[in-house]
């Protein structure tokens, strides 16, 4: 296991590599994790059972359990985070778009082609907002909840509202291991305009702003200078 | 031969079929055992069939769960949006299978050493699998109904009440519950393959009446291309098989009641395929292009000799005691 470990490190693609190895501190102890607890079964298995002959109790079977799940966890946790932005490298994001389909989203919106409804449109205050639910619902809901695990609103609190247009705007710049993103300007600024909402607690009154023509023109150039293509090495 | 031709989606296909057979062996033992000890224990009666049950069950069920890798593979190669589709609309519900196939787990082996504990644990294990069994069929279902998906999503709903999940499940439940029987007559003596024929037939009447009426309701049998027929066949030998050994319990009505079982097993499985055939996806030109077809071949040999290994062991253990 140790050798397959290293070829798995050996044949992993540069970026997923780097983060595995200090450029991502989650998942680099996950890592680590992943690593002691299989030392530790292995290593009493090795020195307990057969070397020492060991009599193994309940209590201990069920520590080496609990050890072994927890490799087990964080392997997993490592080996799909190893992946990002991708499911399947090189043809389908985490969002579940082919890398093919981003230009084109880029040009008619997110929500194109969306055939479900938004749940409980009205709970809305603007047609806007509704839009960004629906947008975050296309585009993030995979990997990221609005107030839960991985949260978007957490994770964006302390940005101003054009720090939030330019790191989602050029998103795979922002952070490597995320896709670009895949809708239009008017889709950023919906977006935006909902993480505003829910960051105040989404009040009965809520103050939407309308985004002049030249921050949407703003949004769209740096959707250009990012591309559409993800920020990894060249495959 | 319909619905077999040389498309890599009729080999997916047929490996689909056929693994879903294999996987329907071990379950069917699982839930119509789990639930045939059940009603055993709560008897208080001291019933071999149901001791050798309780034995047999947790080996059963890991091996149904490693069984059902296969199928569940191809289901989603032939299926890939349908499946993926139902399992989201159906949300937290549908994963609510995972936990509720390790509680039933836990609770055959419970149930196996702890005769404190026993009804609860086979109580607790028949009611998860009975969960699981509903919720398959109901995925089925879901998978099917892409008219309502948008409304089903809409609402915010999880589950899917139509109609025709009842009578599925039912002739499910009856079939397991023969090829329980099948499987649980071999070590028998006459008195206990007597019995479990006399379930078996149940479990055909109740499987065939089941799965006639939603049809005899719409005006239509599907006939799927004569399979039916084949399967109606296989369904009337292995009763006349199960009438024999009721007469001889000893004599050769058992073998027949196996192999007429097995046949119904592989022909049912086409019929029950029959109805989505036509919406099978083509398979992505990235996916049959990527290959492995050898390392496929190669790990499906390596895993007949592993098998093959482990039950020479297993039978030379057995010699030596």
């Amino acid at each position: 296991m140790p050798l397959l470990a290293l070829w798995f490190f050996a044949v992993l693609p540069g970026d997923s590599r780097s983060w595995l190895l200090g450029g991502s501190m989650p998942m680099t102890m996950f890592v680590g994790v992943a690593a002691g607890a299989s030392l530790l079964v292995g290593g009493y298995v090795i020195v307990g059972l057969i070397v020492q002959r060991l009599y193994i109790n309940g209590a201990t079977a069920t520590l080496l359990l609990g050890l072994a799940f927890g490799a087990t966890a964080a392997g997993e946790f490592v080996r799909e985070g190893a992946r990002k932005p991708y499911t399947v490298r090189g043809v389908l994001y985490s969002t579940s778009l082919a890398p093919g389909e981003v230009a084109a989203l880029r040009q008619g919106g997110a929500t194109t082609g969306d055939p479900y409804p938004l749940r409980a449109r009205d709970r809305y205050p603007t047609a806007q907002i509704a839009r960004g639910a629906q947008v975050e619902r296309v585009l993030c809901d995979a990997c990221h909840t609005l107030h839960g695990a991985n949260a978007l609103v957490e994770l964006t609190r302390t940005w101003t509202d054009d720090q939030l247009r330019l790191n989602i705007a050029k998103l795979q710049r922002t952070k490597g291991f995320m896709p670009p993103f895949a809708g239009n300007a008017e889709d950023v600024e919906a977006l935006v305009q909902l993480l505003r909402y829910e960051r105040v607690g989404r009040p009965e009154e809520f103050n939407a702003m309308v985004a002049p023509p030249e921050t949407l023109a703003q949004i769209a150039r740096w959707l250009a200078e990012a591309g559409t293509a993800p920020a990894g090495e060249a495959r | 031969m319909w619905p077999f031709d040389a498309s890599i989606e009729s080999l997916w296909l047929a490996l689909y079929l056929a693994s879903f057979a294999l996987h329907a062996v071990f379950v069917s033992y699982v839930a119509a055992g789990a639930g045939y000890a059940l009603v055993a224990a709560l008897r208080r009666s001291a019933d071999p069939i149901a001791a050798r049950a309780r034995d047999w069950l947790p080996f059963m069920l890991g091996a149904g769960i490693t069984a059902g890798v296969g199928p569940l593979l191809f289901l989603q190669l032939l299926y890939q949006r349908r499946f993926y589709t139902a399992n989201l609309l159906m949300g937290p519900r549908w994963g609510a299978v995972v936990p509720a196939l390790i509680v039933g787990f836990y609770a055959l082996y419970l149930a196996k050493v702890s005769e404190r504990h026993r009804r609860l644990a086979l109580a607790a294990g028949t009611a998860c699998f009975a969960f699981v069994a509903w919720s398959w069929t109901e995925l089925h279902q879901v998978m099917l109904a892409d008219a309502g998906w948008r409304a089903m999503y809409a609402a915010g709903e999880r589950f899917d009440l139509d109609p025709a999940i009842a009578p599925r499940l039912l002739t499910w439940l009856g079939a397991m519950l023969a090829m329980f029987a099948a499987i649980a007559a071999w070590p028998g003596r006459a008195a206990e393959r007597r019995r479990l024929a006399r379930l078996a037939l149940i479990g055909l009447g109740v499987a065939a009446a089941a799965a006639a009426v939603p049809g005899a309701a719409r005006g239509v049998i599907d006939v799927a291309h004569g399979w039916t027929y084949a399967l109606a066949a296989a369904a009337l030998a292995a009763a006349l098989g199960w009438i024999a050994v009721l007469r001889r319990p000893d004599g050769a009505g058992l073998r027949l009641a196996t192999i007429a079982t097995t046949l119904a097993l592989l022909t049912g499985a086409v019929v029950r395929e029959a109805p989505r055939i036509a919406v099978i996806e083509h398979g992505r030109a990235t996916a049959i292009a990527s290959g492995g077809l050898p390392v496929f071949a190669i790990t499906v040999a390596i895993g007949a000799l592993a098998i093959a290994w482990i039950v020479r062991t297993a039978r030379a253990a057995a010699r030596s005691h």
